[in-house]
C-alpha cells in the first residue's frame, strides 16, 4: 500500500502545483502511471475526495484567501483559478462555502464552512489506519459545564494540560470531579486552525463556584463525532472539518469543537472530536 | 497478456446506469460504491419483473462509457444489465433503459483473482499500443458469468473485459 501512498501524494502535489493551470483529471492519471479509471479509485480510497472534487475545492479554497488577503478583483482570481467566467466561479464558490465572493468581499464571515487546506501524507495515512472509524452522528442533550476559560495562542496540548491539572487541582480540593467527564470546548471566530479560546469543565448541578470558575452551556443538537489518539488529533480534525462534513452535505452549527474525556484519564488516550452540525443548503 | 479476439456481435442489454464518479462513497472494487449499489439496485428491479425480459440471465454485464467530462472529471457513464430478448422488447418496464453496443469486433481479456483488482485498464492500454488493433469505440465492458464468485471469493474468480477494436489500417 506504501508505494501506492506515496504516489497519490504525488498526485495532490501535482495538483497543488496546478491550481492555475488547466489540468485534467486523465493527465494527473497519466503522471502517475495509472490508468484513469485506476487511478480514480486510489486517489478516492487515499484522499476521500473524488480528483475532480479535490481539485476545485482547492482551487475555490486558495481563492478564498486570495479574496481575504488582495485587491485582485472576482473576475480576475475567476481566471487565475481556470474558472470559464466569474459566474461559474461564483456559482462553485456558493455551492462550497455558502456565500458569493462578493458577499464575501462586503464582509460576511463564512457560516460553518472553510476551505481545505492541502491533504498531507499524514492526512492520508491517518484514513488507512486499521483503527480509523469513519465520523458517527450522536444526538447529545444541552449540557451546563462548570470549568475554566483560557485564551489560546495556539491550541497545543501543553495549555491544555496545564488547564486542566489547575481544574483537577481546583475541583479536587471540593471533592468534585472524580470520576466524571472532563469536556474540552475550542471555540474559535473563523477558522479552526487559528488561534481561539479555551474552556475546560464537567457537568455539575453546584452553582456555589466563584471567579473564575465559569459557566458555559453546551446546546443540544446532532453532532458529528470522530476518534482519535495522539499524536493523531490534528489529522482527525482535518479530515471531520474539511473531508467528511462537505462529503456529508453538512457543516458546523457553531464554531466551537468539543472533546470528551475521563476526568482521571491521560490526555494521551483516546477521545473523541465532536462538532455541532446542520445539514446544508442545496445552492 | 494475449486477448482473444471475437467475430462481429451486437449485443442489446437492459439495466440501469450511474453517471459520475462511482468511486465517491466507497472507493475501489467495495460493493458499497455506487457501482455496487447500480447491481443491487439492478438485481432488485429484476426481482420484480413480471415478465421474462433476458435472453440470458446466467450473465451480467457492467459497461463503462466514457464522455467528454470523463479525461477532464474523471466522470463516466456505468450501465449494468443483462441480454435483452429482443422479442419481448415492448415488456421492458420504465425503470430500466436499453442500451444498444454497435456490431464490433472485441478484444476480450480474461482476468482472474488478484488481477481483477489490480490497474488492468493500464495493461489493456499497453497492449493496444504495441497490438495491430485499436479501440474503436468510448466503451468497454465487464462480463460475469458463473465463473465469478463474488468479491469475497476473489481468488476463485475470472471476469472477462470486452474492449470494442477493430484492426489498425
Amino acid at each position: 500500500m506504501a508505494p501506492q501512498l506515496e504516489i497519490i501524494h504525488q498526485a495532490v502535489k501535482y495538483i497543488e502545483d496546478h491550481l492555475h493551470l488547466r489540468v485534467t483529471i486523465a493527465e494527473i492519471a497519466d503522471k502517475c502511471g495509472y490508468s484513469l479509471y485506476h487511478f480514480i479509485r486510489l486517489f478516492n480510497k487515499f484522499t476521500h475526495h473524488t480528483p475532480y472534487d479535490y481539485l476545485i475545492r482547492r482551487r475555490l479554497s486558495t481563492a478564498y484567501r486570495d479574496l481575504e488577503n488582495t485587491r485582485r478583483t472576482i473576475t480576475d482570481i475567476s481566471f487565475d483559478y481556470c474558472f470559464e467566467n466569474p459566474e461559474s466561479f461564483s456559482r462553485a464558490f456558493r455551492r462550497v462555502f455558502g456565500l458569493l465572493p462578493s458577499d464575501l468581499r462586503a464582509g460576511e464571515p463564512l457560516q460553518g464552512t472553510f476551505p481545505i487546506p492541502t491533504k498531507t501524507l499524514e492526512d492520508m495515512a491517518f484514513t488507512q489506519r486499521e483503527d480509523f472509524t469513519p465520523p458517527e452522528l450522536v444526538e447529545v442533550d444541552e449540557m451546563v459545564l462548570t470549568g475554566l476559560p483560557v485564551v489560546l495562542n495556539r491550541k497545543n496540548k501543553l495549555e491544555e494540560m496545564a488547564q486542566i491539572e489547575q481544574l483537577r487541582s481546583m475541583f479536587g480540593k471540593y471533592g468534585i470531579g472524580i470520576g466524571s467527564h472532563l469536556f474540552s470546548i475550542f471555540s474559535f471566530d473563523a477558522d479552526p486552525c487559528q488561534p481561539g479560546y479555551l474552556f475546560s469543565g464537567i457537568k455539575t448541578d453546584s452553582s456555589s463556584f466563584f471567579p473564575p470558575v465559569c459557566i458555559q452551556r453546551i446546546p443540544f443538537g446532532l453532532y458529528a463525532r470522530i476518534s482519535y489518539e495522539e499524536p493523531c488529533r490534528r489529522q482527525a480534525l482535518n479530515y471531520l472539518l474539511f473531508t467528511w462534513l462537505p462529503g456529508a452535505r453538512m457543516r458546523m452549527g457553531h464554531h466551537f469543537l468539543m472533546e470528551e474525556y475521563h476526568f482521571d484519564q491521560d490526555i494521551s488516550a483516546e477521545r473523541n472530536i465532536m462538532v455541532l452540525v446542520r445539514n446544508r443548503r442545496v445552492l | 497478456m494475449q486477448p482473444n479476439i471475437s467475430g462481429k456481435i451486437q449485443i442489446t442489454l437492459a439495466g440501469v446506469s450511474f453517471f459520475g464518479d462511482p468511486f465517491e462513497l466507497r472507493p475501489g472494487w467495495d460493493e458499497e460504491n455506487e457501482i455496487g449499489r447500480l447491481w443491487k439496485r439492478f438485481s432488485h428491479q429484476s426481482s420484480k419483473l413480471e415478465n421474462d425480459i433476458f435472453s440470458d440471465t446466467n450473465a451480467g454485464y457492467e459497461v463503462h462509457i466514457t464522455t467528454d467530462e470523463t479525461l477532464e472529471k474523471g466522470t463516466f457513464e456505468v450501465f449494468v444489465g443483462m441480454r435483452l430478448d429482443l422479442d419481448r422488447l415492448e415488456l421492458c418496464p420504465p425503470e430500466f433503459c436499453i442500451k444498444v453496443l454497435p456490431e464490433t469486433q472485441y478484444a476480450v481479456f480474461t482476468f482472474q483473482g488478484d488481477q481483477i483488482v489490480s490497474d488492468w485498464e493500464k495493461a489493456i492500454q499497453e497492449w493496444m499500443a504495441a497490438s495491430l488493433y485499436l479501440s474503436t469505440h468510448s466503451y468497454n465492458f465487464q462480463y460475469y458469468d458463473a465463473r465469478f464468485k463474488g468479491m469475497d471469493r476473489l481468488d476463485d474468480s475470472i471476469i472477462d473485459v470486452y474492449v470494442p477494436v477493430a484492426e489498425k489500417a
